[in-house]
């Protein structure tokens, strides 16, 4: 039941972008530079990274659902409240408890991380310029939530040791949500967040399966 | 907002529906939607009238701050009121809509035609005070001409309010609301049971439930109907758009999809008014096109579902 139409919620990321440049660039260069602590770690990379996502999210919740999105849809403070939530528990989890380090590996869990991260760090914004709304009307990650639970994904498959469920729950509740709208609305950028989705969560559970049992 | 006689008896109203009824099967309504007297309907407590058809902005006119989308939406209220409506429905629920409505108004050459209507949505009472003043604000005026509990959320606590504010001038008539038929039963007791001005509920060619107990009760009890999804959300022209418009569709009046779905809603004797929403000005040209000519009688009406269901 979304109260808006395609139009409309293009309108709004574009005045949103507008009205937050250049907050995007910051985004962006925080996810980069997450990915590349994950591919040369370093001590305490794994506190970095999490509470860099942490950002994002809280950033994410707050500024888009709660601020931006809050008076178009009535649902957008539960979204918020989601993401401010999602935010708290990596803070906790890598922040405080340091609970996991980051690094790329060559096997399927590692390739998909890195698929996630890439597509949601620049697939994201150049979808949305060739095939979408329109670069004015980007989704781009620690500002918009499609990208960002995207590369939260792909980073929570790069941990070293089992992939943490219980921080992807949010994540991947988002897809479900983003990728419904994506479907009823025609956003292509945000086509993919349900088979993206599937394909973490299937990746996570046979990857920690593994480790349980090896 | 406008009035026309002394308070009507609920006999006297379902005689009026009745007439019209009649008169709509004998095919003594104008010849063709054109120019000339529009279909209105009587709202039985008060004796006012309301053109049948009035104006939906659920989506529609959720289009937050962009002024682009929001002037465009002045001109879909602009054509409304130029083609007789009046009634305009809206809720907090709608996101902007209620903001944007209030912009519109800022802006038509002669909103005085205006009948307003929006709802309260919120579990608590003193909220729900809180949201019917905002809703004041935003669309500014001082008082609607109908304040209803959206969907029955919190609507005990709400019903007090009401009352309280329809007593005070700050609500000229009082309703509920409901949609694609949830909670028939506990509303029905709520039209049996409370001083009600309005109700509105889903009906549409398809979603036909509401005949059943819905609209006998409402003109049993003397209750003004609002429809809400005349159209089923935009999916009847999904549907059925690709087909033929029957040739003898013309035998009342009906040049388009959008009047044969909005005449066969507002040709039931006991609806008030159906409130179509749409973003677009050659729409509400269609959709007002349906106040003009004649109406499908009774047989009219079981040909028209019998049309679409063996589409």
């Amino acid at each position: 039941m979304l109260p808006y139409t395609a139009e409309v919620l293009s309108t709004l990321f574009e005045q949103y972008n507008r009205a937050i440049w250049p907050a995007q660039i910051i985004g962006l260069a925080i996810g980069i530079a997450l990915i590349a602590l994950a591919f040369s770690p370093i001590r305490g990379g794994g506190r970095v990274i999490g509470l860099g996502l942490a950002a994002g999210w809280a950033w994410t919740g707050w500024v888009f659902h709660f601020r931006t999105l809050a008076p178009m849809d009535f649902s957008a403070p539960v979204y918020g409240a989601a993401f401010l939530l999602q935010a708290v528990l990596l803070v906790w989890a890598f922040g405080i408890r340091n609970a996991a380090s980051f690094r790329v590996r060559p096997d399927i869990a590692g390739w998909t991380g890195m698929g996630l991260v890439a597509f949601g760090l620049i697939a994201y914004p150049l979808i949305a310029g060739f095939a979408g709304d329109g670069w004015t009307s980007a989704r781009l990650f620690g500002v918009a939530p499609g990208p960002t639970a995207m590369v939260t994904l792909g980073l929570l498959l790069l941990t070293e040791s089992r992939t943490p469920l219980h921080l992807t729950i949010v994540p991947l509740l988002w897809c479900l949500i983003g990728g419904a709208t994506a479907w009823f609305l025609g956003v292509a950028e945000d086509l993919l967040l349900l088979p993206a989705a599937i394909v973490a969560l299937y990746v996570a559970v046979r990857r920690n399966r593994r480790r349980a049992t090896g | 907002m406008r009035r026309t006689g002394p308070e009507l008896s609920r006999r006297t109203v379902l005689a009026s529906m009745a007439s019209m009824a009649g008169a709509a099967g004998l095919g003594l309504g104008p010849a063709r939607a054109a120019p000339g007297p529009i279909l209105t309907r009587p709202i039985p407590s008060s004796g006012e009238t309301v053109p049948a058809v009035g104006m939906g902005t659920w989506i529609t006119f959720n289009v937050g701050e962009n002024t682009a989308l929001r002037d465009q939406r002045v001109e879909v209220l602009k054509t409304f009121f130029d083609l007789g409506g009046t009634m305009v429905d809206s809720s907090p629920m709608y996101g902007s809509a209620e903001a944007v409505i209030g912009y519109c108004l800022e802006r038509v050459p002669d909103p005085g035609r205006l009948f307003s209507a929006t709802k309260v949505w919120n579990w608590r009472q003193g909220a729900g005070r809180a949201q019917m003043a905002d809703s004041r604000r935003l669309w500014g005026l001082e008082r609607f001409d109908l304040m209803q509990i959206h969907n029955l959320l919190g609507w005990e606590g709400h019903m007090e309010t009401l009352k309280a504010d329809k007593a005070a001038g700050r609500a000229r008539h009082i309703g509920i609301t409901t949609s694609h038929g949830r909670r028939h039963g506990d509303f029905a007791d709520i039209m049996e049971s409370q001083p009600l001005d309005f109700v509105q509920f889903t009906y549409n060619i398809i979603d036909r439930e509401a005949e059943r107990r819905l609209l006998p009760l409402a003109a049993e009890r003397g209750l003004a109907v609002i429809i809400n999804r005349p159209f089923r959300r935009g999916e009847l022209f999904d549907r059925f758009e690709r087909h033929p418009l029957p040739d003898w569709a013309a035998e009342f009046d009906c040049e388009n999809w959008a009047q044969f779905f909005l005449k066969f809603v507002t040709s039931h004797p006991a609806v008030t008014c159906a409130i179509p929403a749409t973003s677009r000005v050659d729409h509400m040209r269609e959709n007002m096109g349906a106040l003009h000519g004649r109406l499908p009688d009774q047989a009219m009406r079981q040909r028209m579902v019998a049309y679409v269901e063996g589409l």
